[in-house]
């Protein structure tokens, strides 16, 4: 019995990096914002949150992005043959209607190309708060500025996201049963 | 506005050792994770958030370059299924690797003011998203 294709299987995959992304983030910014250092347990264990979460962020987004450029776009981005229905193909069939192009033109080139900043400036965070961990907990500058990078790094995941979730909408899936 | 908090930087909130309220050492009560110690320099720190800065910004120079020349285009083209996305993402991270190590050897051992740190990293990261903004590089299509 076969649960799932080998797309749906990726796409899946694709889809888990973000849930982690979503849970890495949470513990991360909620460790850098916190500054009550009250007791040394509690303190040990927020650095210690802070770093998986935020080492959890940094490896969902390199493998959300790898995942979606070798496993899941080429997919989306293959070419039907010579007279073909457009149906399994989503860029072609996007392309093919000049009211749906622009998800293409706009939506995926955005979602493509941003999401790949994205793991440079959460894998900078992750680092920082692994390696200089007493430093980022006793100066506030540079907590702001990891505070900074982590969010642009989760507010352009966002965009990819929600601009897949759409296209995921409005173009054909047919590729993924292949 | 900056993304990165420009005021100059640097001196830990709490002097390490310094008594608490509670009677004990600030730095006993600081977060433990992982660190060396509190006056670390922050080179090391500074080299990090360069080099994410400098990964965004190449990625975006590739964006605009694939779109300008369509032998860049064809030369990133390593994944015949992924596309010039493929040589993109590679290029960017190679050059990240490449500039993070080469500045984190660099910098490491010394204390840097925060403000050119800051404004370089806003900078470099700003070029990245302002040059993978479909309006802005789809302007060097060929």
């Amino acid at each position: 019995m076969n649960l799932l294709s080998g797309g749906e299987f990726f796409l899946l995959l694709h889809l888990g990096l973000g849930i982690a992304f979503i849970h890495g983030f949470a513990g991360g910014i909620a460790t850098l914002v916190d500054r009550t250092t009250t007791r040394l347990a509690e303190t040990r264990l927020k650095a210690r949150v802070r770093a998986a979460s935020t080492l959890l962020m940094a490896a969902a987004l390199w493998g959300a992005v790898i995942s979606g450029t070798w496993l899941v776009y080429p997919g989306y981005r293959a070419e039907p043959p010579e007279g073909a229905a457009t149906a399994a193909y989503p860029k072609a069939d996007l392309l093919a209607n000049e009211d749906l192009a622009f998800w293409h033109d706009f939506g995926m080139e955005w979602k493509e190309h941003v999401a790949w900043l994205t793991p440079f400036l959460a894998t900078s965070v992750a680092f920082v708060a692994i390696r200089y961990g007493r430093r980022v907990s006793s100066d506030k500058l540079i907590r702001s500025s990891l505070i900074r990078l982590f969010t642009v790094a989760a507010l352009a995941s966002v965009v990819a996201a929600g601009l897949g979730a759409a296209i995921n909408k409005v173009a054909p899936n047919l590729f993924l049963d292949l | 506005m900056s993304l990165i908090d420009e005021r100059s930087s640097g001196a830990p909130e709490r002097r390490p050792g310094a008594p608490s309220r509670h009677g004990r050492p600030a730095a006993e009560l600081a977060d433990t994770g992982g660190s060396r110690s509190a006056t670390e320099p922050n080179g090391g720190i500074a080299a990090a958030l360069l080099a994410a800065g400098i990964g965004c910004a190449a990625f975006g120079v590739l964006v605009v370059l694939a779109e300008a020349s369509g032998a860049v285009k064809d030369a990133l083209t390593v994944s015949e299924g992924a596309g010039p996305l493929s040589g993109k993402g590679l290029g960017a991270t190679v050059l990240w690797a490449v500039a993070w190590a080469v500045l984190h050897a660099t910098l490491r051992n010394r204390e840097l003011p925060w403000r050119p740190v800051a404004r370089t990293t806003t900078a470099l990261i700003a070029v990245g998203l302002v040059a993978t903004f479909p309006p802005v590089f789809q302007l060097f299509a060929h």
